[in-house]
């Protein structure tokens, strides 16, 4: 066949590359920013759109400190330190009046994308499913389920994670007062995916945008927890 | 092991229920609160971004196809430069410049220049009104949508339909309330810059519901065109119109495509239909769909339409190592003979 020797060459061309970061998967962004902005700030004038992955903006040692943040480890594929996260800065004039970020999460029955928006001080103002793919749809994409979300911050995840560590029910516990849509198993995995994606948005966002204003919250926190373990 | 969760499940000074009403973290809520109130009175102002998308891509495509009628397989390559840049200023977006060109070659044809997307899109009124100078894809049914079929699975059917995917011109495009519109007028010469036709308008009025499951559209394009058997050769001109249908339906992690044309070129009729079922995994890890196509295309070479049937199946799985993908395609179509089979296996390489 003439064709081999030029596939071979084409091939160890190819393959003999410099290892160029790649985009692999790409972020979450919004289906259609102009309208869903719109939505959800009405009183915005325009908003601005950027991309940013954990490598642009602190490398291993900032995808360290997500998981860490996280509590959870990350997917070495969906959040890969180079997927490009998208931002939509809201503007008022030329006024930041807020932002608007998605993340990708893994659901029982497929990828689940949340879309939050928050204040420029990173406070939940909405949020809701881009894509869901579950029987209980209609429960999660209720606005009696999603409007729980409204007014946590990063900070009340921490909180909920040091209560949880710390085995204490507390009613300033906002995170815990949030309760599954619906009783089946998929429910609560979905439940417990959507929880962690909110958590991982605010974590970027924080890190991104907000000067790391939560950071301390988190030190804090975990002062206390190991304080009180130690104590025990 | 992440620190602090080396103290999950510890007991604590909680009573037997779990609560307690020793809030360990009330002292730094209280700072917070403090702090945020501080906050409050200082809004922040936009200032130049921090960072963006480079929105810049190498493209290396390495394309391997095989067919019953050909003797021998045929290799072909591209390097492709993809270019998107946002506009941003202090107080929004200005608009965007997109950018897809190509150097393509195979073993039977001298190296060619392709030009995809170069265009230079304006925003006002908040996205409700772009206005769109360069070369794009002609707005009509769902190649106007967007989907990706820049190297992506299976081509749309616009190519076999009208003769032509993108074409010079100057374009309107936005929402108003829930319609999307998409207005063009263009060169009607597809690829190559040529203003001896006289030129085609195109429109699409379009629909989608608020939880993007189901959209319709309705699309009409009239006037004069080039009509080329390949993208590189200079067409025969065509005068003709259409109108068009289309929708996309989406359950699950399946989306189904479909699309109706039906009008003359030369005072014939001319009709297509194309109907696709897509899917892809949760993390894009793969792709995967299948088309069936009919067309009575519009005549290059003699009088009378030819009547083609198409059905293709395609994957593309992602190469994580390169964060690239390798595709497979097998299609067979009947265009008034005996059915012919075609694979082609494309790999293909973005570096950005």
């Amino acid at each position: 066949m003439r064709s081999a020797p030029a596939v071979a060459i084409l091939a160890l061309a190819l393959t003999a590359l410099p290892p160029v970061r790649a985009m692999a998967i790409q972020g979450c962004t919004l289906r259609d920013p102009d309208r869903d902005i719109r939505r959800l700030f009405p009183e915005a004038t325009d908003y601005r759109s950027f991309f940013i992955a954990v490598a642009d903006r602190g490398g291993e040692d900032l995808q360290r400190k997500l998981a860490q943040r996280l509590g959870h480890a990350l997917d070495p594929v969906y959040e890969a330190i180079d997927v490009p996260y998208a931002y939509y800065q809201v503007l008022e004039g030329k006024q930041i009046i807020g932002y608007v970020a998605g993340v990708n999460q893994k659901g029982r029955y497929g990828g689940i994308q949340l879309i939050l928006a928050v204040d420029p001080r990173g406070q939940i103002l909405s949020l809701y499913y881009q894509k869901l793919s579950t029987p209980e749809r209609k429960q999660f994409i209720a606005t009696g389920f999603t409007d729980q979300f409204k007014g946590l911050t990063l900070a009340d995840f921490y909180y909920h994670a040091g209560y949880e560590r710390l085995g204490l029910k507390r009613k300033e516990d906002r995170v815990a007062a949030i309760a599954a849509p619906a009783d089946s198993d998929a429910a609560r995995h979905d439940f417990a995916a959507t929880l962690r994606g909110v958590m991982k948005d605010l974590i970027l966002l924080d890190l991104f945008w907000l000067e790391d204003r939560n950071g301390p919250v988190f030190d804090e926190v975990q002062r206390i927890v190991e304080q009180k373990g130690a104590g025990r | 092991m992440i620190p602090w969760l080396v103290f999950l499940g510890a007991g604590t000074n909680a009573a037997a229920d779990g609560t307690t009403n020793d809030d360990p973290f009330a002292e730094i809520r209280e700072e917070r609160e403090a702090r945020s109130a501080d906050e409050e009175a200082t809004p922040a102002l936009a200032a130049e971004p921090v960072a963006d998308d480079p929105g810049l891509g190498l493209e290396l495509i390495g394309r391997l196809g095989a067919s019953d009628r050909n003797a021998e397989p045929v290799l072909s390559g591209g390097l492709g430069l993809d270019l998107f840049r946002r506009v941003v200023t202090d107080s929004g977006t200005w608009g965007s410049f997109e950018a897809q060109v190509r150097l393509v070659w195979d073993k039977l044809q001298s190296p060619n220049f392709e030009v995809h997307n170069l265009f230079l899109e304006k925003r006002f009124l908040f996205g409700r009104l772009n206005l769109v100078l360069g070369h794009f894809q002609v707005p009509f049914n769902l190649e106007a949508l967007p989907i990706d079929t820049h190297t992506t699975l299976i081509q749309l059917g616009n190519r076999r339909a009208l003769g032509l995917k993108h074409d010079w011109g100057a374009g309107l495009r936005g929402q108003l309330a829930a319609i999307d519109y998409d207005l063009a007028y263009s060169l009607g010469s597809g690829m190559r810059f040529d203003l001896d036709t006289r030129g085609m308008a195109t429109g699409r009025l379009g629909w989608t519901s608020a939880a993007d499951t189901l959209g319709l559209g309705l699309s009409a394009i009239g006037g004069e065109r080039q009509v080329a058997t390949t993208l590189r050769e200079a067409g025969e001109p065509v005068t003709g119109w259409r109108v068009g249908a289309d929708l996309f339906y989406r359950i699950l992690f399946m989306r189904l495509l479909a699309e109706a044309s039906a009008g003359q070129d030369r005072g014939r009729r001319v009709l297509g239909l194309l109907v696709r079922l897509e899917g892809e995994s949760y993390d894009d890890l793969w792709h995967a769909a299948m088309q069936y196509g009919v067309n009575e295309s519009p005549a290059v070479h003699g009088p009378d339409p030819t009547h083609r049937v198409e059905l293709e199946a395609a994957l593309r799985l992602l190469l994580l190592s390169h964060g690239s993908f390798l595709r497979i395609n097998v299609a067979t179509h009947d265009q008034g003979g005996p059915w012919s089979l075609v694979g082609t296996a494309m790999l293909y390489l973005r570096f950005d």
